[in-house]
């Protein structure tokens, strides 16, 4: 039986990533947290650009340049879990888990989200030794983030441009 | 044994998280249980309403877009507010929302058409953000009798025991009459958009709809949808609850003090998954 530091040095470098990575994800609802503990209005412009920084940007690049440090099996399931799980239960916890926790229906974009963020994890695992595996697995992993989240293209376009014509094809963002 | 430990971490990992997420939400709203068959029968049965079919004639024009703006003036203003978005970019937004309903004003072609309580009350059960009734954005489920919609919105706002504030929402179409042949749309101002918890996480969402005035009751009635929804970061934009029609219903009912009178009213409205087809009609004065 191993000590509990002596664990924890061990899994160090996994550890850390996960904690980076869930932080990260989780990083719009202690701003919104914040926001509305303070009564401060959040420009929508605002939100949505550091919503798409911390849910759609720094999670892959955070990935791919860790990745290749980790096992294989870990670069998979470490983002696949991170996203696909953990991340969901953590933000039923700022909403209502009581009814979103207990709907099946409610995990499955996660759990396809996560499953294209950990072939970006795989994709910076083969990078140093296969590149092209690894361009063919981001470029899969990024499709799959995309089209699972196919709202983030209209919502880019906003951040960048402050268009806000595109938004308007959201159902129900109004 | 290095995977076992990986999965060890995690485990940790998420119970940690379920400790310290709720600690540090500002936002709790108690969720609301439900029980279909329970509720159906809290206030002594339901009341039939008679449907019918519904080729009937529409009786209002158009709206120029000047109208449509000063009509949702205060709501558009609203958004701007909370968006932090310019003058031009709204116009963008009335442009785009009054060339969408003022296209698709049409006759209605197929749908129901409620009739309440054998009254001169005669709706179709659904709000669209369109006035068109091919689709439809939420089951109507709230009839208020004895008042109208500006004193429901302040009744709501003032009175209720859960006390609702102003939200952003896009403008939604409501489709009644007093007779069968006398059907017109009516579209929500900023008014009827009222919201217990907030956008950017959850929140009961509460749309009014303008009724009209009854002579069989002598009396206003106002009618409206209530739903509960929460905003996805990783979608960008609001999901409802698993029974989120019938949860937005309890949440409004738990707001009325119970000396009101009450009925569930079946609107034929049922939308599976989400509304299970009945409202609740309150008999407020």
């Amino acid at each position: 039986m191993k000590s509990p530091s002596r664990f924890l040095e061990e899994n160090r470098r996994t550890l850390g990533i996960s904690v980076v990575l869930l932080i990260c994800l989780l990083m719009v609802r202690f701003i919104v947290t914040i926001s509305d503990f303070l009564s401060i209005n959040l420009p929508m412009r605002t939100f949505m650009g550091i919503d798409v920084l911390f849910i759609f940007i720094l999670p892959p690049v955070i990935l791919f340049i860790t990745a290749d440090k980790m096992d294989l099996e870990t670069s998979f399931f470490l983002p696949f879990i991170i996203y696909g799980l953990v991340y969901p239960v953590c933000y039923a916890f700022f909403l209502d888990p009581l009814a979103l926790l207990v709907y099946p229906k409610y995990y499955v974009p996660y759990l396809i989200g996560g499953i294209g963020l950990g072939l970006i994890g795989l994709a910076g695992n083969k990078y140093q030794s296969e590149f092209g595996k690894s361009m063919i697995m981001f470029t899969l992993g990024i499709t799959i983030i995309l089209l699972n989240a196919v709202n983030i293209i209209p919502v880019f376009y906003y951040v960048v441009t402050g268009d806000i014509t595109p938004l308007l094809s959201i159902p129900d963002l109004l | 044994m290095k995977n076992v430990k990986t999965g060890v971490v995690l485990l940790a990992l998420l119970l940690a998280g379920m400790a310290i997420a709720p600690i540090v939400c500002a936002e709790e709203i108690s969720a609301v249980t439900l029980n279909a068959n329970a509720t159906v029968t809290k206030y002594g049965g339901i009341i039939e309403s008679k449907a019918m079919g519904s080729d009937f004639p529409v009786k209002n024009g158009y709206l120029t877009r000047k109208e449509f703006a000063d009509l949702n003036a205060a709501y558009f203003d609203l958004v701007r507010q909370r968006s932090g978005l310019n003058q031009s970019a709204l116009d963008k937004i009335i442009d785009q929302e009054y060339n969408k309903g003022s296209k698709s004003l049409a006759p209605m072609t197929s749908s129901t058409v409620i009739q309440i309580e054998n009254k001169d009350i005669y709706m179709w059960p659904w709000s669209n953000t369109l006035p068109v009734t091919s689709s439809s954005s939420g089951s109507v489920n709230l009839i208020f009798y004895g008042k109208t919609h500006g004193q429901m919105d302040t009744y709501m706002r003032n009175n209720a025991l859960n006390l609702f504030h102003t939200g952003i929402g896009l403008g939604e179409f409501g489709y009644r009459g007093s007779s069968a042949g006398s059907m017109g749309w009516t579209i929500t101002g900023a008014a009827a958009q009222l919201e217990y918890g907030s956008y950017y996480t959850s929140r009961y969402h509460l749309v009014l709809l303008d009724g009209l005035y009854s002579s069989v009751m002598n009396k206003d009635w106002t009618y409206g949808n209530c739903h509960h929804e929460y905003w996805s970061d990783s979608g960008h934009t609001h999901y409802l609850y698993a029974h989120g029609e019938d949860q937005g219903r309890a949440f409004v009912d738990s707001s009325i003090p119970s000396s009101i009178t009450r009925n569930y009213l079946n609107l034929n409205n049922y939308d599976s998954g989400w509304a299970d087809g009945y409202g609740l009609r309150y008999i407020m004065a």
